[in-house]
This record gives structure tokens, sequence and C-alpha cells, in this order.
């Protein structure tokens, strides 16, 4: 029906094809990995004596590769609950769309309007931001066909967080409250699989997880889904083992309005050295829920984003990033200490590695080349193995062809990106979003 | 307005950040500089056992001969490792010729045991110096660690321009002044960057740099002996700054490279007058035999070197150091040791030595020529040798028999020839003067003493002194050499040379 009349998605999520051969490229990769995790350990301990040599260099090194095997361990360990427990709860739900100038807004909400969920438990708002263009017009279309949409028009432009606010004030009496990007797009089972989680009387928020939706077009996004695919099916499993996700994504993430209604005046009017806060807000609600929730991820309830194709635009959207990464990471601090150590832990190497990460450059490049004439070879050599083990941990669980260029780019990002963190702390004060 | 005050506010963020970034990069710079002083550049060494060495070999190398007119032995190794070539002997095998060398009791010497012998103090008995050309890796890696255990010295001769390069070849300056530290070794020099071959001529034929007149291509000509004198003394001169550079003593001794040491006439002066007047000594290298250093080497300046390839076994070793023993004048017993003859062409000769009497039979119209204890006389200068020489039977009956002293010594070795009724005297090998001749009575044989000392030669026949050759000369160990007896029979009738009793004190 409406679904079919949609028109095709302009980034056709790929068939997996699996044939013979596949097994047995799998079964190279799988040894290939295993191969270079080896190789690492072994180094390290081949090098243990530097820690008498240079104690604290050896240190970050052994910390900096323990931290980054570690997440996967902890992302292993992190389990989806057993649907039998919750295959009975079914709360009532919102979805809201927040949207601003938005042209695939109709693909949206009609995979929203598509969720496999009861209808009568179902209500999905949109909010137009007073869009400059005709995304308005193209939400009424689709409102037309579904009576049900609930369509709210600001009266002003006040950016994404009021957007939200709006949404959730039109949500009624919703026990849960899911976000979706205006750009991002649902599956038909993700919300209902995104709620099970709440069924857990103590989560207070749970991210869903998004794949990248347009990875074919370039290198770029061909990185950027296996930067995705790593934050998600690693990192915040890692940060659910301990329901201590730091971030629910602004593309698909659910909320219990118990957990948000008593912050949400707080959230609203949060400002950062005197100026409203317009960006981070993903990050900066999930802050205000974690000292008191359970943060979970949802690695079976399944959206997908579009990411920037052209690089000016993708640093700019990693600028903001960072900026909401710093500008939070006092508040979550105060919020982590109310988890498991081990997640406290966690969070205090996550942000003082990245903080290092200029010293290491400056050694890297500098310093051991004027010392002791040594080339930054051990630099590129741990990126690359890095990039490597993310690159065929992806290839591993996402059969993508040329998925191997990824791992070039995500290099060049990490290191260029090192860069990126000392003028995102300068520009701090800056709220433009660059693009919208 | 607006905008300046947007960018006083930025203002001090922008000044945070510098600090996040500069103040860590101070530190962290501060703390690289310290390492660096504090940890040097310095490999792990490696210990290897030595095998326990052959008692045999230990007592016969115990027993080797010893005397106080002696050069020093020397023994040249490269690197020490597993590389498999020939230069390159393996610790195992190194550890045993030192393991040897410290059983039989034998002592190392050190550069400064060269400076005192080339200033006539004697050397230890038994005593051997070890050195390493080149400064490859292995020399502190290896070798150290074995030499410290036998508490042995040694010297390594370094190509400072190389020291630290093509790691991990060659030692780095902190493995150097490590090793000079310890007291265990001398650093010497090997050149600067002379350690190569530069072109001879258009054809790109390459040569050694020390002994080549370096072709060039730009000006198509060869250079001339003042830019060739320039080129090696400014070589041989920054080799030794850079010793001092790195806070080590400047070198005394100097290896040549490839042991070259000798080009046309006018070069080899000009390398031997650079060479000699920025050190005691050259250092030559000598593979697959016996040397030692002769008083035509000290005329040059230079000290030789028994080369230790990766082939020499502790049998070969020993073998090569008590050939190259000294011995006494005193206890030499040419007659009865008739395997310590040699030919002047050095090859063993058989001698026919018949009731003390030694026979010495060329075959008619033809020459003989023998040398005693060639490798262990060399630094003889002060003995009495005495023989009765003939046999003669009528004047002109073609026969001639001859002893010689300080042979080997080209310029000074004295050989007095005897013929029927006649004697005659010259001086020096290669263009012999006559320094006396005259008649004698007949006499089927005549008793000759020559007796040397570093400042004459008396030749003495039947009590009568015939000559005194002066032989003196400016430095020691420039005049010395042992015996050798010559014969030449020119008719098929001429009577048989023989040298009776034969003795030297």
């Amino acid at each position: 029906m409406t679904l079919l009349a949609a028109p095709p998605p302009r980034h056709a999520e790929p068939h997996t094809p699996h044939r013979a051969s596949e097994n047995t490229l799998r079964a190279v990769l799988l040894v290939a990995l295993i191969v270079i995790v080896l190789t690492i350990c072994v180094q390290k301990i081949d090098s243990f004596d530097n820690l008498r040599r240079d104690p604290v260099w050896a240190v970050y090194s052994i910390v900096v590769t323990t931290f980054i095997f570690s997440r996967f361990v902890l992302a292993w360990l992190y389990r989806v609950p057993p649907p039998s427990a919750s295959i009975t709860y079914r709360p009532s739900v919102a979805i809201i769309v927040p949207a601003y100038n938005e042209p695939d807004i109709a693909r949206t909400l009609h995979a929203c309007l598509g969720a496999d969920y009861p209808a009568d438990r179902l209500r999905v708002v949109v909010v137009d931001d007073k869009s400059t263009d005709d995304t308005l017009q193209r939400i009424n279309e689709v409102a037309s066909a579904h009576p049900g949409l609930v369509v709210i028009e600001s009266e002003r432009n006040r950016g994404k967080r009021h957007a939200m606010a709006t949404g959730i004030a039109a949500a009624g009496d919703a026990e849960i409250l899911v976000f979706i990007d205006s750009d991002s797009r649902v599956r038909a089972g993700a919300v209902k699989r995104l709620v099970r989680y709440f069924a857990d009387p103590t989560v207070g928020a749970v991210a869903g997880h998004t794949d990248v939706a347009n990875k074919d077009v370039n290198i770029l996004t061909r990185m950027q889904s296996m930067q995705y695919y790593i934050a998600f099916r690693i990192y915040k499993s890692a940060e659910a083992l301990f329901g201590a996700v730091m971030c629910c994504s602004g593309c698909f993430s659910g909320y219990r309005r118990a957990a948000v209604e008593p912050v949400l005046d707080a959230w609203l009017n949060q400002r950062f050295l005197g100026q409203p806060s317009t960006f981070g807000d993903d990050r900066s609600l999930t802050n205000f829920l974690l000292p008191h929730w359970r943060v979970l991820y949802a690695p079976d309830a399944q959206a997908y984003t579009n990411v920037p194709e052209r690089l000016a635009q993708f640093l700019r959207q990693q600028l903001r990033w960072k900026k909401s990464w710093l500008r939070e990471a006092p508040r979550a601090a105060r919020a982590v200490l109310h988890k498991n150590p081990l997640a406290v832990l966690m969070f205090g190497l996550s942000l003082v590695l990245p903080l290092l990460a200029p010293q290491v450059v400056l050694r890297a490049f500098v310093v051991q080349p004027h010392f002791i004439s040594q080339l930054p070879y051990w630099y590129f050599g741990g990126v690359a193995a890095m990039a490597i083990i993310y690159g065929l941990y992806y290839r591993l669980h996402k059969p993508d062809k040329r998925w191997y260029l990824g791992i070039f780019f995500t290099m060049f990002y990490t290191i260029v990106l090192v860069l990126q963190l000392p003028y995102a702390m300068a520009t701090i004060r800056d709220s433009k979003w660059g693009t919208r | 307005m607006r905008r300046m005050r947007a960018a006083l506010w930025g203002l001090p963020f922008i000044v945070a950040v510098a600090a996040y970034l500069v103040l860590p990069g101070a530190l962290q710079w501060r703390h690289a500089a310290a390492l660096a002083a504090a940890h040097l550049n310095i490999v792990e060494q490696a210990q290897t056992d030595a095998p326990a060495s052959d008692p045999a070999l230990v007592a016969r190398l115990a027993a080797a001969s010893t005397s106080n007119q002696a050069p020093p032995i020397v023994l040249t190794y490269h690197d020490i490792g597993y590389h498999g070539d020939r230069y390159t002997v393996t610790p195992e095998a190194f550890a045993a010729h030192m393991q040897l060398i410290h059983d039989a009791g034998w002592t190392t010497l050190t550069s400064a045991h060269i400076r005192d012998w080339l200033h006539g103090t004697p050397l230890p008995p038994h005593s051997v110096m070890i050195t390493f050309d080149d400064g490859a890796r292995g020399v502190w890696k290896y070798a150290d660690p074995i030499l410290a255990r036998n508490n042995q010295h040694a010297a390594a001769f370094i190509i400072t321009g190389f020291v630290g390069t093509h790691a991990p070849y060659y030692m780095t300056w902190d493995e150097l002044t490590r090793m000079h530290a310890s007291g265990r070794w001398d650093l010497e020099a090997h050149t600067h960057l002379g350690h190569v071959k530069v072109p001879a001529n258009a054809e790109g034929v390459e040569k050694p740099f020390l002994t080549t007149l370096q072709y060039l291509p730009e000006q198509r000509r060869v250079e001339t002996h003042e830019e060739y004198r320039a080129r090696i003394e400014a070589d041989l001169k920054e080799g030794k700054n850079q010793f001092v550079v790195h806070g080590l003593p400047a070198p005394t001794l100097f290896a040549f490279p490839f042991s070259a040491h000798q080009d046309d006439a006018e070069s080899t002066e000009i390398l031997e007058n650079v060479v000699t007047s920025n050190y005691a000594a050259g250092m030559l290298d000598q593979a697959d035999a016996v040397t030692v250093t002769t008083s035509d080497h000290q005329q040059q300046g230079n000290i030789a070197r028994m080369d230790m390839t990766s082939d020499v076994t502790p049998e070969v070793l020993a073998d090569r150091l008590i050939a190259a023993s000294p011995l006494e004048p005193a206890a030499a017993q040419p007659l009865s040791d008739t395997g310590g003859w040699m030919t002047s062409e050095r090859q063993p000769a058989e001698v026919n030595v018949v009731d003390g009497t030694m026979i010495l039979d060329p075959g008619p119209g033809r020459d003989v020529s023998l040398q005693y204890a060639r490798y262990r006389s060399s630094m003889w200068d002060t003995y009495t040798v005495s023989a009765d020489i003939g046999t003669f039977v009528h004047s002109a009956d073609g026969t001639t028999t001859g002893l010689t002293v300080l042979v080997g010594d080209s310029r000074h070795e004295v050989q007095l020839s005897v013929s029927s009724e006649a004697y005659h005297i010259t001086q020096g090998y290669l263009a012999p003067v006559v320094v006396a001749a005259g008649p004698l009575p007949p006499a089927p044989t005549y008793h000759a003493v020559i007796a040397v000392t570093p400042d004459q030669v008396v030749v003495t026949i039947d009590g009568q002194t015939v000559a005194t050759v002066p032989v003196r000369s400016e430095r020691r160990h420039t005049t010395a050499g042992g015996i050798s007896v010559s014969a030449h029979r020119k008719y098929a009738d001429s009577p048989v040379p023989v040298i009776a009793n034969l003795e030297i004190d």
C-alpha cells in the first residue's frame, strides 16, 4: 500500500550474497585478524623492557592497546535480553521526528508509520522547525494519506532541541518516546525491538543501532560506514554492559517519558558559557538520564542514516561532535560516577586518551625522529593495525564489497582528526552548525 | 564591535589550547632529552660459552719460547657474529681462541705496551695483542663479554665516519664510550671515511682510498700528489678529531684499510709521512699465514698483524702463535733444530747436518740460501754468531760459503762471503755495498765470528777483526734480524760448502 508507493530508497541496501567462496574468505580474514592481534600482543610482551627504559610511554602504549582490545571483550560480553521476558511488554509509544529542510522526510515518515507495532499504542509525531523549503508541504502530503500522523508546525525556527520538546508535548501520554532523525530510516521491526528493553523498569533510555545508508557513494562514506558499525557494535555495546551508554544518538533512540520529564526544562534551557546549547542534544539528554537510569544499546533495533558525502561537510560534522563531546565531558564524568568502577575507568580512558593524542603525534613525528632518528613507523603501524582490526571485524560481520577502502581512509582520518581536537577546543564557544 | 567582543572572548580559549599543547609538549621534550642522555644507543650484549680448551694445545702454547728481542704478536679480527663470511668469526670460535690464550697463561697487550715497545721497553713474555678492525657491532655484542670474562684486553680500530651507521652493522658512540670506560679497550683509528675505494682512472677501476691517486672525472685527470696529501691528511685528522669530539682519548695507532699502504714511491712516502706524523704506528694485515713485524716494517713505521679468519681453529691459532714466538739468541740451536730453516722463498728447507756439520750443496753452478728461525728472530739486534766456514781446496776452486746477520733488515744486513783465500763483506740486501774485502791465508776452513749490536756489526775471521760496520739507526727496531747461511759452487769439481760449529750467543 503506501509503503509500496514510497519512492525507492536513494541508497538501496545491498543484498548479501552467500557463496562458498564467502566462507573461505571469512576464514582467511578471521585468521588474519587473529594473527594481527597475536602479533600486537607478542610485540607488547617483547617490549616489556621499555617499562624500565621509558615507563611513561611504555605504560601509555600498553594502556592504549588494552583499552582498544578490552572494548571488544566488553562488547562481546554484552548480550541482547531474551525476548521471552519482554514479549508481552507493549507500552504506548510515540515516535518523534524533528524536521528542518529535509528532502527525505517522506521516506523517513513512511518508515515510521510502517513500524511493526500495535497501531493503537503507536503515535507518530513530526515537528517542522519552520523549514525554509517545501518540507512542510511534503509532510502534509504524507499526513493526508495517514490521518494518524501528528504534524506540528513551529511558529519560528528554534532549533532541534525545542523541536524535540514540542514533539514530546504532542506525544500525549506515550510511555516511551522514540526519537528518529529526519534523514534516518527505521526497519519495520526496529521500534518493537527497541521498546522491549524498557521492560526492565530501571532502563531510562536505549540507543538503537544505526548503519550508514549511503555507504557505497565514495571512500568517505565507506569509511564512515565502518566507523558507525564499530562505534555502535563495539563502543556502545561495551558501555551498555554497565548500563552506561554515553550517547543515545539522535538517529534512533528511545527514552522513558518518566525519565525525560523531570529533566526536560533543564535540558531545554541548557547553556554553555552563557550561550544556549544548540547541538549535542542527544549526548546532553543522555547525560541528564545517566545518573539515575540504566542506558542500554539495542543492536537488534536497526535504523539507517545518511552520512556526509563531502569531506568539508564531514569535517564540520566531526568538529560539531568533538565540541559537544568536550562540552558534555564534565557532566558525563559526574554522571558515570554512579556506575560500575570499570565503567568509570573505561570512561576515564575514553576521555584521557584522545586528549593525549596531540602529544602522541608530537612524539611520533618530532620527538622520536629528533632524539633517536626513528621515523614514525610505530605510530603508523599502530594506527594501521587498529584500522585493519576494525576493518576485518567489520568485513566479518558485514559482507561489503570494497570494504578494505575504509581501512585506508580510517588511517588518514585518525591522524587528521587528532589535529581537529585542539581547534574544537579553541572554538568551543562557537555554536554555529556549519551546516544543517 | 560585536566581532571585536567575540574575538576577545575567543582569546582566552586560544591561549588555553596553546598551553594544553605546548606545556605537555615541553615536558615531553625534556623527558625525551633526559632519556636520550640516560639511555644510550647500546645493544644488549650476548654471553657466549667457551668450550674447554684442549689440554695438549694449552701445554704446547704455554711452552712457547720467549725472548726480550721480540716484536709484538698481533691478531686481527673483524666482526664477531654469525654472518658466515670469511672475516666474521663466530662468537663460539672467538671464545675458544680467547679461552686457549687465557688457559695457556698468555697475556694480552694494550696500545700502551706497543708504544712503550716502540721506545725500547721489551714486551711481557707470552703476550699477544688482540685487535678488531672496522668497529662492527659484534665486537661490542659478543667479543666484549668474552674478553671481560677472561680479564683480557683488546684494541678496536674504528672507521669513525661509519660509527652508528648502517644499523645494526656498526657500533655506536655510546657503545664505544662504554667500552672505553671498561678499561678493557683501546680505541684506535681506521680512517674517518677512508675505508672505501676510489676511481683510479677514467675506466672506473676502483682502488683503495689511501693508496690511490684519485681520478677526477670533471677535470679528466688524476689528482696531484699535493691534492692526494691534502685528501688523506684531512681524513686522518678528522678520524682523530672524531674521538676527541666524542670524549674519547685520541688514537695512537692506525690500521690501514685493506692493509693497503704502498702505491707509487712518492705517494707511499707521503702516506708514510702522514701516518707516522699522526700515529705511533701503522698496522698491517696478513691473512692465512704466520707473520711478525720486521725491521723493514718498522723502518716504514708499521707493525704486522695476522688476520684471524673464520677458518682459524684453536689448533691453527696455537700453531701460528708458537711459530711467531720469539727465540732467545742464546737458546737457538741452529744445527740441531733442523726444522727451523727456510729457503729465501719462505718454504721449509731440508737441512743436511752430519756430525754437527751443515752440508750446503746447491749443485754445480748454483746458489743456496737458508734462513734460520725467520719469524722468531726478526727483532734480534744483540747477538754473536760463530761458525767454521769451509770447505776450500785451493785458490779459485769456485766455492763460496757465506754467513749473514740482520737478515730481513734490507738496509743493514751484513753478509760475509768466504772463498778460498779471500773474504768479501757487503751491506744491504736490495743494493749491496761492499764494506770490506781482503785475502786470507790458505786453509780448508775459517772460523768466523760476527758480533751484532744495535750500533755495529763486527766481523772477525780466525781472530782477526776484518770489518766493523756501523748499523746504528735513529729509531729502535729499525736495525734487527736473524741469521742465514749461503753457498755457491761454480764448477762440478768445486768442493762442497759446509758450515760447522754454528752457534749463536
